[in-house]
């Protein structure tokens, strides 16, 4: 799973449903992807992502993005490519996410996300 | 056009047993897909999202023909989920992750997905069927789809409806006894099957 990834999801249980609350990211192995850059995809995924969480989950993995992209940002080829490389040339293989709401935690296997309950 | 055709050959019996396979249906949801292909391109989609992908067949399709997209593939079986990963790996497929997800349980991605994709549950069967296999969460969440089979289909589109993006679409496939849903049937005699229908559909249904 990418950091991509990690921001488009949420809370898969009920009570948590609608708040749009940011998963945290407990990461374990990481292993770097080799995703060709894609300058226009990159922008236009930023108007989808929620950023705040995503330099938050950026930071837990040791990179520091800054706190807010305007227009012209659009234009700094160099920040769009880090920006490129850490939404979908991180892969999370193994870790775990936190619902800092209801504190459920959900793991990641193999590069695998399971947001379904563990209940059986 | 050069439509690139997806390679399946990697899933064995094994499999078989635990995740639907690449079936008729599948391949009808494919052909119509890729049969629209030009549409979706115009559409410039950003994130394409599959729900039940199953063996990974379908959105591995659509995959392998539109560039410039990020692919997202989501299913309540892991086992389907884990072979998704497989096939995307066959087939080099480097945009996409996997999710194990309960799709009826609660997604982010308001007014997100530009395109999303399902080959739903939608045979008919009981009520009390189609949750129970709902909670199994393996192969048997696949087929039951409730009273005339359009439980499943009926929570969807409120689902989708939330999702999609002010331009969005979905293609849906089901079967002409499942009822009506809106949007624009995309088979014809030729392509179509006896009975099963696919549509792609906008936003609450609004005719664009
Ligand atoms: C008819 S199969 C289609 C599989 C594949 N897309 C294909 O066309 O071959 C339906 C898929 O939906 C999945 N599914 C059923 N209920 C679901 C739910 N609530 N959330 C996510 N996926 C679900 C099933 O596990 C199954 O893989
Ligand atoms: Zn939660």
């Amino acid at each position: 799973m990418r950091l991509v990834t990690l921001n488009l999801l949420m809370c898969n249980s009920e009570e948590c449903s609608g708040r749009n609350q940011a998963l945290t990211l407990n990461p374990g192995e990481i292993t770097p992807g080799t995703t060709q850059f894609n300058h226009d995809l990159t922008i236009r995924m930023l108007g989808k992502l929620d950023w705040l969480a995503f330099v938050n989950a950026a930071l837990r993995l040791g990179h520091e993005l800054p706190d807010n992209i305007t227009e012209a940002d659009h234009q700094n080829s160099e920040l769009i490519q880090r920006i490129f490389d850490i939404l979908f040339n991180v892969e999370i293989q193994t870790g775990e996410l936190l619902c800092p709401n209801c504190n459920r935690t959900y793991p990641i296997e193999k590069g695998i996300p399971n947001m379904l309950p563990q209940d059986h | 056009m050069n439509i690139k055709e997806v390679k399946l050959s990697h899933i064995k019996k094994d499999d078989r047993k635990k995740v639907y396979p690449p079936s008729q249906d599948t391949f009808i949801l494919i052909d119509a897909i890729l049969n629209d292909i030009e549409y979706i391109k115009a559409l410039n989609p950003t994130i394409v999202l599959e729900i039940g992908v199953g063996s990974g067949a379908v959105i591995s399709s659509l995959a392998l023909n539109l560039d410039n997209a990020f692919f997202l593939g989501f299913d309540i079986n892991i086992d389907a989920v884990k072979l998704t990963q497989r096939t995307f790996c066959e087939n080099r497929i480097e945009m996409a992750d996997v999710v194990g997800i309960d799709i009826l349980k609660g997604l982010n991605l308001r007014n997100k997905v530009d395109v999303v994709i399902c080959n739903p549950p939608y045979v008919t069967s009981t009520r009390e069927e189609y949750l129970e296999c709902q909670n199994n969460r393996d192969i048997s969440s696949s087929c039951p789809g409730g009273e005339n089979g359009r439980e499943f289909i009926d929570e969807l589109l409120r689902v989708v409806d939330g999702i999609l993006s002010e331009n969005g679409v979905l293609y849906l496939l089901y079967e002409e006894e499942n009822g009506q849903f809106g949007g624009i049937n995309l088979l014809t005699e030729r392509t179509g099957c006896e009975g099963l229908c696919v549509i792609r559909r906008n936003k609450n249904n609004q005719t664009k």
